[in-house]
């Protein structure tokens, strides 16, 4: 019975990740295979910031610090040491753990408004360091070459090869993700969502779940910043920028928080719409406050939620079906966010 | 350590804080009122500056520049209001954070699409352009008057919300919104009112400030994460918590800034955070932060 | 036998309120022991002490024979103190099951656990006895926040148990119920006193005389007089203060 289920589960990911690894082979262009890759990466660090935002409630509006400063390290490490991406990743992973286990400690000690400005500090912070740390970041300017990553020895010159890589590691991060949000911690810290009060009342050590958050939350993006990184071949200050840590809010919620899967839909519709809208449309920043501005006040599911509601009044129409749990769990991830 | 160097910071933080002060009373009513957390208090503050070089462009002097501008952001800062955050009423607070977040996006793109990302500067007005010679240094005279001129509106502000019929129900919606309500008081109005002055006091605050700091479109985000860090620091919506949060962040800044070149953030965010874990609620205990 | 919980000398001041003031109590094991008294009286502010929400200004609390003064509610719930919310406080978007399998795998320690499917763990069982224990077993999986109000009391209760705590503190449990419901929290608080120990607040003295052991009554954050529910209704300091039947002011 477990295990059919499971395997039921399992179908449609093994499709769904068959068919993504199958596009550059089925005659999808190279730019848009890049713009992919850019994508999925995007739809890591927002599945990392959904665990926060969708399932402990805590709404961080500086999540680029965890994305810009693994891009730095791992970018660093592989200029300067060695072109080995899982060294890297795994430098990356030291130091965003590293920083997220300090910084955690103080901002799990808030939640609501003060949590999501204290991370915005924390991003604000970490700016204003690689704009003025010249030795080590480049200042402005950004730091540039950076190598084409190895695995085992082997150099990943094709973008293909990259771009099945990201793939891999999206779907790495989402079946770890929804593991974890089932697990007895995921369900800690989605009563935290609802009332630290009542679970601290449980004998729940609040602060240490929401520490703990923070710093897989952090390690989850600094797979995205390495990334990133080796995409780009090298990262700027604008990485660690309060925009950046917007845009990556509103691709979690544009998708649908609380769902792992909406943020990264949100993160591939962001990609490409700014793709059509930056090369047609020189406003398009006002555009995108725009459309942000209608999927709050209108839409507040995001996309997974209009979807299950429009699934779900298909399926009403032929029995009186109850309102879609996912569409529930979203607006209260968004309701309860404690403040 | 040099004594002049250290005067010359304080009187900056002085400066800065009394523009901080300026700020950090709109983010603080507004959020006491209703609830709201502007995101856009930044983004409106950049608006006053860009409203000031439109009123001078129509060859208006800077003094009537200073007032009519900040008067033209008031009625777009109400339009936002009434579109955007009054739907949000029966939603949780962070609804209006994300909410004026979007809205900052929006503003900050009209700016750069209209005017470019570069930087306006906006000459010191005549009689105010010369130095001034403090305990023998010489500092620009213009920065006191601007700091006189903040600390006069804001001392009007906390006047206004003591003594004024209005500040009255504005006090008592802060304290309890739901019995402010039984007795009459249109809660819904009233927040229309109040953030569309908020926004006006932000306004004024970019458009004096704008001789001293210059203006581009991202000049408030640096503001509003300072402003911010005041209010959390006063207890959000505790306005005398507020104006000794924003003194504190102020000279925090520039006289730690001034030792240590740009950590001051840094350091600021990190003093923020100890204050944080020792009083959760902000240093004067009654606000509410988590 | 030793107490099960014993508070002395306790006191908590907000500004210029003393809200509370010097306040001992002492639970037996197995007893339902109530703190009654006028709105204001600082009960709940007592609660909120002994049960590590609120710190208070001066004042011992021993769970057990341990030493708990001043331990934050998490680690108090982890040694045996269990407490409900005069507000109800239920993980609302959460199934019914969920809500009080949470309690049963912080009791076992499991919080921390990242990889074990959370519906795969023993609490689970535990969860389900406890909703059968409650008669709330047909309400397994629906949403907690579904739950008409009266449920969720008992639910508040469900959670509390589910920790299978030494020391029950139940602030209000039957407010805003129906009195056929309130009958009902009555009985099962009596049948649980068997078990734990229950520190109970309450308005309803109808069920705070029918079901205690021992009651202790509060004015203006003051013990004024603690015994069995037979001495407490004699006292004529207590009906002066708070049953109201000799109010000095009007008589004369």
């Amino acid at each position: 019975m477990r295990v059919t289920r499971d395997i039921g589960k399992l179908v449609p990911l093994a499709t769904a990740t068959a068919l993504l690894a199958g596009l550059p082979f089925v005659g999808v262009g190279e730019f848009t295979i890049t713009l992919l890759t850019e994508a999925l990466i995007f739809g890591i660090w927002a599945m990392s910031l959904d665990l926060l935002v969708g399932y402990a409630g805590l709404v961080s509006f500086g999540h680029a610090a965890a994305f810009g400063l693994a891009a730095y390290s791992a970018g660093y490490f592989a200029r300067e040491v060695m072109e080995d991406f899982f060294a890297a990743l795994l430098v990356a992973e030291a130091v965003n753990v590293l920083v997220a286990l300090v910084v955690g400690f103080v901002i799990a000690r808030v939640s609501g408004i003060a949590f999501a400005i204290l991370t915005l500090c924390i991003a604000q912070v970490l700016f204003t360091i690689a704009v003025i740390w010249r030795s080590l970041t480049n200042g402005m300017d950004g730091m540039v070459g950076v190598p084409l990553p190895k695995i085992f020895g082997i150099s990943l010159a094709s973008g293909t090869a990259f771009y099945l890589l990201t793939v891999f590691c999206l779907v790495g991060v989402y079946l770890a993700l929804t593991r974890l949000v089932d697990s007895p911690f995921g369900r800690t810290l989605q009563a935290l969502r609802a009332s630290e009060e009542r679970a601290a009342s449980i004998g729940i050590n609040v602060h240490l779940h929401k520490w703990l958050a923070f710093v897989l939350s952090w390690a989850v993006a600094a797979l995205a910043g390495t990334l990133m990184v080796f995409l780009k071949a090298g990262t700027t200050p604008m990485s660690l920028h309060w925009t950046e840590s917007g845009n990556v809010l509103v691709m979690a919620i544009l998708g649908g928080i609380g769902t792992l899967l909406g943020p990264v839909i949100g993160a591939t519709v962001f990609v490409f719409v700014r793709d059509e809208f930056t090369s047609r449309f020189q406003a398009w920043q006002f555009v995108f406050g725009l459309v942000f501005v209608v999927v709050v006040l209108a839409f507040p599911t995001g996309l997974v939620g209009l979807l299950n509601r429009i699934h779900g009044l298909r399926r009403r129409t032929r029995s009186a079906g109850e309102f879609p749990a996912v569409i529930k769990r979203i607006r209260s991830s968004l309701w309860r966010a404690r403040l | 350590m040099d004594i002049n160097f250290l005067l010359a910071n304080t009187l900056n933080g002085v400066v800065y804080g009394a523009f901080l002060l300026l700020t950090s009373l709109g983010l603080s009513l507004v959020f006491g009122l209703g609830r709201v957390v502007n995101f856009a208090h930044g983004a409106l503050y950049a608006l006053g500056g860009y409203a000031l070089i439109v009123v001078m462009q129509q060859s208006a002097g800077y003094w009537l520049a200073l007032v009519l501008g900040p008067l033209l952001v008031v009625p777009l800062a109400i339009a936002i209001e009434r579109a955007a955050i009054h739907p949000l009423r029966s939603r949780p607070e962070i609804y209006t954070l994300l909410v004026t977040f979007g809205i900052t996006f929006m503003i900050i793109g009209a700016l750069e699409y209209i005017w470019g990302t570069g930087t306006t500067l906006v000459e010191v007005p005549s009689p105010f352009a010369g130095t001034v010679t403090i305990l023998g240094n010489p500092y620009p005279v213009y920065r006191l008057v601007a700091a006189g001129l903040s600390l006069l509106v804001s001392a009007t502000v906390f006047a206004f919300i003591q003594f004024s019929a209005i500040g009255l129900q504005i006090r008592a919606v802060t304290d309890d919104a739901g019995m402010a309500e039984a007795i009459g008081v249109n809660t819904k109005w009233l927040l229309t009112a109040v953030f569309g002055a908020a926004a006006g006091l932000a306004a004024f605050a970019g458009a004096l400030g704008a001789p001293i700091f210059a203006i581009h479109p991202d000049m408030g985000s640096g503001i509003l994460i300072d402003s911010f860090l005041a209010v959390i620091l006063g207890g959000l919506g505790n306005l005398p918590g507020t104006a000794v949060g924003a003194l504190f962040v102020a000279l925090t800044k520039s006289i730690g800034g001034g030792y240590v070149a740009e950590w001051s953030l840094a350091i600021l965010f990190v003093v923020v955070a100890i204050a944080l874990i020792f009083r959760p609620t902000g240093l004067f205990g009654r606000g509410r932060v988590a | 036998m030793a107490s099960a919980l014993v508070v002395q000398g306790l006191s908590k001041s907000f500004g210029a309120l003393r809200a509370v003031e010097n306040v001992s109590l002492d639970v037996a094991p197995n007893q339902v022991h109530s703190l009654i008294g006028p709105n204001g009286a600082g009960k709940t502010t007592a609660f909120n002490c002994i049960s590590g929400f609120l710190r208070p200004d001066v004042g011992r609390i021993w769970l057990n024979g341990q030493e708990v003064t001043r331990w934050p509610p998490h680690r108090l719930a982890s040694a045996g103190m269990a407490r409900t919310f005069q507000i109800t406080k239920i993980f609302s978007e959460l199934s019914v099951l969920e809500n009080v399998a949470l309690a049963a795998r912080s009791r076992d320690g499991r919080n921390l656990q990242m990889w074990r499917r959370a519906n795969h763990c023993a609490a689970k069982e535990q969860a389900e006895e406890v909703l059968r224990t409650l008669a709330l077993s047909a309400r397994t999986d629906s949403s907690a926040g579904q739950l008409a109000h009266g449920e969720k009391r008992v639910l508040e209760i469900g959670i509390a148990l589910a920790l299978r705590p030494a020391v029950l503190l139940l602030d209000e449990p039957t407010a805003g119920m129906s009195s056929r419901e309130s009958e009902h929290i009555a009985a099962l608080i009596r049948k649980l006193s068997s078990r734990v120990s229950v520190l109970l607040v309450e308005h309803d003295m109808e069920i705070v005389l029918g079901i205690s052991d021992v009651v202790t009554v509060m004015t203006q954050g003051r013990i004024i007089a603690s015994g069995s529910p037979a001495q407490i209704t004699r006292d004529p300091e207590v009906q002066a203060a708070y049953l109201g039947t000799a109010e000095p002011e009007f008589v004369s």
